[in-house]
């Protein structure tokens, strides 16, 4: 990866840890994308069929909607760790998992009874 | 021949001017008043006469110039805003095309109305009358969307990549028909004279 891709893989992670970026999930399963002010920035992650080895990628899209350039690692490249890690922060991001995960510890720890009870059929 | 109001005031002037002119020449010293002199200055009074009535008439001639080219302009602008609106009743059947392709898997088929659409959506931003909506970032964010989606479809025709949640493309899709309905309204509606 240049070095301008490793700042900027850096910046995102940055912004997204911090909660200053709001990803949006796109038509894939397991793509998220950030919309900038010239463009858009695209993170996905798959497992390929054919060699059942594990992508994931990083796209640049211009406002046009078009792809003006892509980064995809194979599980074997040095590079992967470093975008996996953006994808995993990144889906963290969007589905809330931290905050979902602190409002359960809050609500363990407090003294309310946790659950309901189901409405016996009898 | 009826004559119009501005050549009335124009015969009028000439009259009464060319009276001024004779009342000045019967002023003058009864040796100064010979029919060169009368001629001299009755010349004189023509020629800035004729002057001021050409600069009338070439103002007049522009004038009416730029109201027919306003009018041109105007019917041209009207057009142009039904051909948009035909352009733009096009793109929702297109992606009612689209939505039907997807629900019979025809994808390839799918991924050509798509370009279709994408390419109306871009060509939208060039009417001058769609600006303030064109110019959100909402619509900027329907174009990368659409981009988002027509490059999913493309990779799945083109290396079988699966995972691509088509509920998601649909529901993209129902954005962009809103949007285009609302441009469509806006066009049929607007103020013709403006």
């Amino acid at each position: 990866m240049s070095p301008e891709y490793k700042t900027f893989v850096s910046k995102l992670l940055e912004k997204t840890i911090n909660k200053m970026a709001i990803w949006n999930k796109t038509s894939r399963e397991n793509e998220f994308i950030l919309k900038l002010a010239d463009g858009s920035v695209s993170v996905d992650s798959w497992l390929d069929d054919d060699n059942e080895d594990l992508f994931v990628d990083l796209r640049i899209w211009n406002n046009k909607g078009e792809v003006i350039d892509i980064l995809t690692h194979g599980l074997k490249s040095p590079d992967y760790p470093e975008l996996k890690n953006l994808h995993d922060v990144v889906k963290r991001s969007y589905l809330k998992i931290d905050d979902t995960l602190k409002s359960f510890i809050k609500e363990l720890d407090s003294n309310k009874v946790a659950g309901e009870e189901d409405e016996l059929p009898f | 021949m009826k004559l119009s109001s501005k050549q009335i005031i124009a015969i009028s002037s000439f009259v009464i001017l060319s009276l001024v002119v004779i009342i000045i020449f019967s002023k003058l010293k009864s040796d100064q008043q010979t029919v060169v002199n009368f001629f001299t200055l009755y010349g004189t009074f023509a020629s800035v006469f004729g002057i001021c009535i050409t600069y009338l008439q070439i103002k007049s001639v522009k004038e009416a110039n730029e109201g027919t080219e306003l009018a041109i302009w105007q019917s041209l602008k009207r057009t142009n805003q039904l051909l948009s609106v035909a352009e733009i009743s096009k793109s929702i059947k297109v992606i009612n095309e689209i939505q039907n392709y997807i629900s019979y898997k025809k994808y390839d088929l799918a991924l050509i109305r798509l370009r279709d659409l994408k390419f109306s959506l871009i060509q939208n931003k060039y009417n001058n009358e769609l600006e303030s909506i064109i110019e959100t970032e909402g619509y900027k964010k329907l174009i990368t969307n659409l981009g988002v989606d027509i490059s999913n479809i493309d990779n799945l025709i083109s290396t079988g990549r699966e995972g691509i949640d088509f509920n998601k493309v649909k529901r993209n899709l129902a954005t962009i028909e809103t949007i285009l309905s609302e441009f469509e309204n806006k066009l049929k509606y607007i103020n013709h004279e403006s």
